[in-house]
């Protein structure tokens, strides 16, 4: 199973390969919106949960978010936040445009194995 | 408002956390009371860290006693946390469980690490045995005559503590060198033990406001820095149904920092090395 | 009650928390807080991490360090060797360096009814460069140590 890290931090997508790989996932990665969405056209089928950053520039981790749950079949990839962005109103938007789970950087591999291990194993 | 914490305010602040949660907040940590309680004086409205502290001795208002824990409390988990319960386990109860054995008055020794999480507790319990039979060079005694049992309510945790496999910011809490270069061997960035430790500890999703009676009796019990999370009655209830699972002369092990008052109803309370343990009472079990 | 971001000593210990728990966090080191007269030094280093703070009032926040520091911490982060770790990894570790300070800081704050906005974090690289301000300009700068690395954590107001 595979898991996509959206990022525009090459460093962030590095740090999270660790805590994807440490699971045995195969990561995958995209640095902006527009990479992630064609990624996810060709392997929607073969990704387990998508790790989004929220401030990229270009599209946005919102704007992409609303995208993907617009598409037939990409909409239901679950997705969780990976961000700085820690305002409660803001997590709220971010659940209630199609996020499962919320996690806020600075954050330990132990907690992202943790939150990767809820999303997934939720069966969500 | 002042949001500055004075000496003397740490010390009442440090005091009070350490009786009532069972947290010990080092002296060059005062930064962590001052940024991280700073917002409870704006959110209630006081004056300075004094009255937060008043509020919080008078005991009137649980939610703010709970809220100031959860802020203060970290996450991480660590290996051998604290020197002192590896220390009696090797100084005092592994030759006296490798007597009983010897002896045969059981087969096996019986361990339980309550509220387990990513493992670290339970796995770091193996590798103390381990490493103590291979540096007394006893062979007629080996590691699958203790079970390690292992429970937390947290599938999640569970999950990842089955794998073993931790990261190189989590191998680094507490785990020394030698007990890495033994029992753990590297791929890329990640630390995976050694299969025999793995096999010699069972994970199972346990809440502990269940009956502890289908787990059996155990030799030692681990409780360590779970309970401070837990009101003053659940936290009694606990310790009491521990002392109804453990055999007799069994033994509980705190955290160093936790406070058990009213032990002595179920509990004589022993010392070795400036650390407290709990004997469960010889008329009981 | 309203927490002024200006010149508020709360909020400067709120990014010495951020600056801690995010070394622990994804760095895996200690840092810690270098009280000198360095406070008032000019910060001088070969890379700077910089983001724009917008509370009620504007401020800059930056991160200084020389590249070798800064080339040991990306190195812990990510658990590359330091011999693998490229320009465009150092350039982008300091500025989500600085990113998750102001990030974490502004989550320590959060309650207090005090909150800002920030900016994507952009990166200054020159060998040697420092930083100069009118003096006048209200600002503060922090030295902070992580192992062997130097670090200065600096906010100015504008």
């Amino acid at each position: 199973m595979k898991i996509l890290s959206v990022d525009d931090s090459a460093i962030i997508r590095k740090i999270i390969r660790n805590g994807v790989e440490l699971l045995d996932y195969e990561f995958i990665e995209a640095g902006d919106g527009q990479e992630a969405l064609a990624i996810l056209e060709e392997s929607y089928n073969d990704i387990g949960l998508i790790l989004l950053d929220w401030n990229m520039p270009g599209m946005d981790g919102l704007d992409f978010l609303q995208k993907i749950k617009e598409n037939s079949v990409m909409q239901y990839v679950p997705v969780m936040m990976v961000t700085t962005e820690s305002e409660k109103e803001n997590i709220i938007k971010a659940i209630q445009a199609g996020a499962i789970n919320y996690m806020v950087k600075p954050f330990t591999i132990e907690e992202l194995t943790k939150k990767i291990v809820e999303c997934i194993g939720e069966g969500m | 408002m002042s949001t500055n914490l004075t000496s003397k305010d740490f010390l009442l602040f440090q005091k009070y956390i350490e009786e009532q949660c069972g947290i010990s907040i080092r002296d060059d940590k005062a930064y962590l009371i001052e940024s991280r309680l700073s917002r409870f004086l704006i959110k209630f409205g006081l004056a300075d860290f004094e009255t937060l502290y008043q509020m919080l001795s008078q005991q009137k208002n649980q939610s703010l006693a709970e809220e100031v824990i959860d802020a203060l409390t970290t996450n991480e988990t660590l290996w051998f946390r604290e020197k002192s319960p590896w220390q009696v386990l090797e100084d005092k109860l592994l030759p006296y469980y490798i007597d009983e054995l010897r002896q045969g008055k059981c087969s096996t020794v019986r361990i339980w690490s309550a509220a387990c999480s990513t493992g670290q507790e339970p796995y770091s319990i193996a590798m103390c045995i381990d490493t103590y039979l291979m540096r007394h060079r006893i062979t007629d005694i080996t590691l699958e005559q203790f079970e390690i049992l292992a429970t937390d309510i947290s599938n999640t945790v569970l999950q990842i503590a089955q794998r073993g496999k931790y990261d190189s910011i989590s191998m680094a809490r507490g785990l020394e060198a030698h007990y890495r270069d033994q029992y753990f061997r590297q791929e890329g960035r990640i630390w995976v033990l050694d299969e025999k430790i793995k096999r010699a500890v069972r994970f199972v999703k346990f809440n502990l406001q269940k009956d502890f009676i289908p787990l059996g009796k155990f030799d030692l019990v681990f409780c360590r820095y779970v309970a401070i999370y837990f009101s003053n009655t659940f936290k009694k209830e606990v310790l009491k149904k521990i002392s109804s699972v453990l055999v007799k002369g069994g033994l509980l092990v705190l955290g160093n920092s936790e406070v058990f008052f009213d032990s002595k109803e179920n509990f004589q309370v022993e010392q070795y090395e400036n650390a407290i343990f709990y004997r469960v009472r010889g008329d009981k079990n | 009650m309203e927490v002024k971001l200006g010149g508020n000593d709360f909020f400067q210990k709120c990014l010495a928390q951020a600056v801690f728990d995010v070394f622990e966090m994804m760095v895996g080191m200690e840092a810690n807080h270098i009280m000198d007269e360095s406070d008032d030094q000019l910060s001088e280093g070969d890379i700077t991490g910089v983001m724009i703070i917008q509370g009620d009032r504007k401020a800059m926040l930056y991160l200084t360090l020389k590249r070798n520091d800064a080339a040991e911490i990306v190195s812990y982060m990510t658990g590359m060797t330091v011999a693998e770790v490229t320009d465009e990894d150092l350039y982008d570790g300091v500025a989500e360096l600085v990113n998750m300070i102001a990030g974490r800081a502004k989550a320590l704050l959060a309650g207090t009814g005090d909150h800002y906005t920030i900016t994507p974090p952009f990166t200054i690289v020159g060998n040697g460069h420092f930083i100069v301000y009118k003096k006048e300009v209200s600002k503060f700068t922090m030295k902070f140590s992580a192992g062997e690395a130097k670090l200065y954590l600096g906010l100015t107001y504008f």
